[in-house]
C-alpha cells in the first residue's frame, strides 16, 4: 500500500470510530432558541420605551446634609423591566486581535471574554481653576465589529454584549441609561435621585451597581508644579441597585468616613451576592460588604478578600484556581489552587485582568524587554505561561492623558 | 426559523450529521466530545440564519474547519486525544499495516488543528489545493507549506511515511485546458 493510500484510508477508518449523538439538532436550536427569547423581549422593551414616557425619580433619601453622613438608609421605586438577562454560554470563544491600531479600531476578544469598550481620558480646566477628567468612551458594534466613539460620560457593558448602561451629562449626573449595542437606541431612561458618577453590571447581567457623589469624584487642584496636584474632599453618598429584570430602583445610603476625594466605586463581588465598598469602617480604610439590600454583611468565610497581590481576574470559571501576584521585582504574576494556595504557574506578566478559560488568562503584558511597566498591551497567556498571543497593539505610557483603558466583559 | 424552516433544518442534521460528526472527529484529533461541541456550534450558528444559506453541507463545512482553526488559535486547549507510545513496527504483514496505522493516528493527533485541518482538506476530502486554499481562506502557496510542514511531522514519527510528499504544484492546475 502507498503512502498516500495508507493515509486516506487511516483517515476514513479513523473517522468510522466517530459516535453520533442524536440529539443534534435540538442542541443546536436550544442556543438558536435561546437567544430568539431574548432579542422578542428586548423588542418589547424598546416598543415601551418608545410608547411610555418612562422616566423616573426615585424619592427618597438625600444625603448631602453632612448632620446625617453617618445615616443608612433605603429608597426603592419601580420601572418596568428593560431587558432579559445574559445568556449563560458565550455566543462565541474565537480569538480576536488588533494589534495594529492603539487604541484598537477592530474588536479584540479571546474565549469568554471581549474587549467591549474602552475609554480615553483627558483632563479639562474648569473655570474656577480646578481641573476635571474627562473620559471619551468607544464601544464595540457589532454591525462592523470595531469601536466606535459614543457621547457618553461613562458607560459599562452587559455580559453577553447585548446591552450597555450609559451615564449622560457631567458627572455625577442623575441620567442613566439602557442602550442596545447592535442598534445605539437607548430602550430606556432611568432618572436617578442621586447623582452618580459610575455605574457597572451585576455578573448575571441582571442588575445594576451605581456610585453616588455629590460632586465630580475626578476634579483635583493642580500646583504650581506641572504634573503636581491636589485631590479635594468630596462626599461619596451611597449606591443604587437597579434591577432591570424585574424593574426595581433602590438607593442605598453609606456612610462616608473617607477623609479625602477621589474615585471610590462600589464593587460587585465576583459571584455578584454581595457589594464591596473598599472605603468602608471607621477610617474609610476597612473593606465593608453589603448585600444587594444595602444591609451591611459579614464578609463571607469562602470569600477571597481583595489583597495586596490579588489580581483583577479573581477566580478561575471553574473556581479552582486564582490569579495572584507574582515574586518581586516582577513583571511576574501566578496562578494558585484555590484550596491549597499551590502554585499551579507562573506567568511573565504585569497583571492579571481575566480568566479567557480554565487554562488561559487575559493579560496586561509587557512591550518589548519591560522597560517601562506602562508600556505594554493585552495578551492571552496559558496557565504555564509558556504560550502567548498578543491580542492588542502596545499602548505607549498608559498613564498619560489620551491613553486608552480597555473594559473586559463575558461574551 | 419558521415551522418549515425548522422542518427542513432537522430533516437536514438527521441526513447529514454521521457525515458531519466523521469530519469533526478527524478535526478534533479522534476526540468524541470536543467533535460534539464543535458540530453543535456551528449547527447553532447555522440555525440562526437558516433561510439564508444556500448549500447548508458546504457551508457547514467550511464553517467547522474555520471554527476548529480559530478554537485552537485560543486555544492551545490541547484536547488532542492522549496516545500511547507509539507500537514497535517489524514486518510486513497485516499486524504492521494495522500497527503503522496506529502509529499514523498518534502523528495526526499530534498535528496542530491547523495542520490537521489541511491533512484533512486534502486526503480525506480529497480538494485540490485551489479549493482548500478557498475553504480555509488562505493562499495556496500557505496551503503547500502548511501541507509539506504536516507530512514531515508524520514523517518524522512515522517512517513508512517516508516517500509521502505534497505534490509542488496542484494536478488539477497543470491539467491541459
Amino acid at each position: 500500500m502507498n503512502p498516500e493510500t495508507m493515509l486516506k484510508q487511516t483517515l476514513r477508518e479513523w473517522a468510522d470510530e466517530a459516535r453520533v449523538p442524536h440529539d443534534l439538532a435540538d442542541r443546536a436550536l436550544r442556543r438558536r432558541g435561546r437567544r430568539g427569547t431574548r432579542m422578542a423581549v428586548l423588542t418589547a422593551g424598546a416598543t415601551a420605551a418608545v410608547t411610555v414616557a418612562a422616566l423616573l425619580t426615585v424619592p427618597g433619601v438625600v444625603r448631602d446634609d453632612p448632620a446625617r453622613r453617618d445615616e443608612a438608609a433605603t429608597a426603592t421605586a419601580t420601572v418596568d423591566p428593560v431587558i432579559s438577562p445574559a445568556p449563560a454560554e458565550p455566543a462565541a470563544t474565537d480569538v480576536r486581535t488588533d494589534t495594529e491600531n492603539s487604541p484598537p479600531v477592530d474588536f479584540i476578544a479571546a474565549g469568554r471574554i471581549a474587549v467591549s469598550a474602552y475609554y480615553v481620558w483627558r483632563q479639562e480646566d474648569l473655570p474656577d481653576g480646578r481641573r476635571r477628567t474627562v473620559f471619551t468612551w468607544h464601544l464595540y458594534d457589532p454591525r462592523t465589529e470595531t469601536y466606535q466613539r459614543t457621547g457618553w460620560s461613562w458607560l459599562d457593558v452587559s455580559p453577553g454584549l447585548r446591552y450597555a448602561a450609559v451615564l449622560d451629562g457631567d458627572l455625577p449626573t442623575r441620567r442613566l441609561g439602557i442602550v442596545d449595542v447592535a442598534t445605539r437606541e437607548v430602550l430606556r431612561w432611568i432618572d436617578l435621585d442621586q447623582p452618580v458618577a459610575q455605574v457597572s453590571w451585576s455578573p448575571d447581567g441582571t442588575r445594576l451597581l451605581t456610585t453616588a457623589y455629590d460632586t465630580d469624584p475626578t476634579i483635583v487642584i493642580p500646583r504650581k508644579q506641572e504634573g503636581s496636584f491636589t485631590v479635594p474632599e468630596n462626599n461619596r453618598l451611597g449606591f443604587h441597585v437597579i434591577d432591570v429584570t424585574a424593574g426595581r430602583v433602590s438607593f442605598h445610603a453609606v456612610p462616608d468616613h473617607w477623609p479625602g476625594g477621589g474615585q471610590r466605586p462600589f464593587l460587585w463581588t465576583q459571584d455578584g451576592s454581595l457589594i464591596l465598598d473598599s472605603y468602608g469602617g471607621a477610617g474609610g480604610t476597612t473593606p465593608t460588604y453589603y448585600d444587594l439590600d444595602g444591609r451591611e454583611r459579614p464578609k463571607p468565610p469562602e470569600l477571597r478578600e481583595p489583597g495586596r497581590t490579588w489580581q483583577q481576574a479573581g477566580l478561575s470559571p471553574d473556581g479552582t484556581m486564582y490569579a495572584d501576584g507574582g515574586r518581586p521585582p516582577g513583571p511576574e504574576t501566578t496562578v494558585r489552587d484555590v484550596r491549597t494556595g499551590e502554585v499551579k504557574g507562573v506567568q511573565r506578566m504585569l497583571q492579571l485582568l481575566a480568566w479567557a478559560d480554565n487554562e488561559n488568562l487575559i493579560a496586561l503584558g509587557c512591550a518589548g524587554e519591560c522597560t517601562n511597566e506602562f508600556n505594554n498591551g493585552l495578551v492571552l497567556v496559558s496557565i504555564d505561561g509558556k504560550r502567548t498571543v498578543r491580542l492588542s497593539a502596545d499602548r505607549r505610557n498608559s498613564q498619560r492623558p489620551g491613553s486608552w483603558h480597555p473594559v473586559l466583559t463575558r461574551r | 426559523m419558521d415551522a418549515a424552516e425548522e422542518r427542513r433544518f432537522r430533516e437536514f442534521v438527521s441526513a447529514r450529521s454521521p457525515a458531519l460528526m466523521r469530519l469533526g472527529y478527524l478535526l478534533t484529533g479522534g476526540d468524541q466530545h470536543a467533535a460534539e461541541d464543535l458540530l453543535q456550534t456551528v449547527l447553532a450558528k447555522a440555525a440562526a440564519r437558516w433561510s439564508h444559506i444556500d448549500d447548508p453541507e458546504a457551508y457547514i463545512r467550511q464553517a467547522m474547519y474555520r471554527q476548529q482553526v480559530s478554537w485552537w488559535r485560543l486555544a492551545w486547549r490541547r484536547r488532542e486525544t492522549v496516545v500511547a507510545a507509539a507500537p514497535e513496527v517489524e514486518g510486513a504483514d497485516e499486524s504492521h499495516r494495522s500497527d503503522v496505522k496506529l502509529v499514523l493516528r498518534a502523528a495526526l493527533a499530534r498535528l496542530t488543528p491547523r495542520q490537521r485541518a489541511m491533512i484533512v482538506l486534502r486526503y480525506f476530502e480529497d480538494l485540490p489545493e485551489a479549493e482548500v486554499a478557498r475553504v480555509m481562506s488562505c493562499s495556496v502557496g500557505t496551503v503547500r507549506s502548511t501541507t509539506n510542514r504536516s507530512l514531515a511531522k508524520l514523517r518524522a514519527i512515522a517512517p513508512e511515511l517516508a516517500d509521502l510528499h505534497v505534490p509542488t504544484a496542484d494536478p488539477l492546475e497543470e491539467a491541459p485546458a
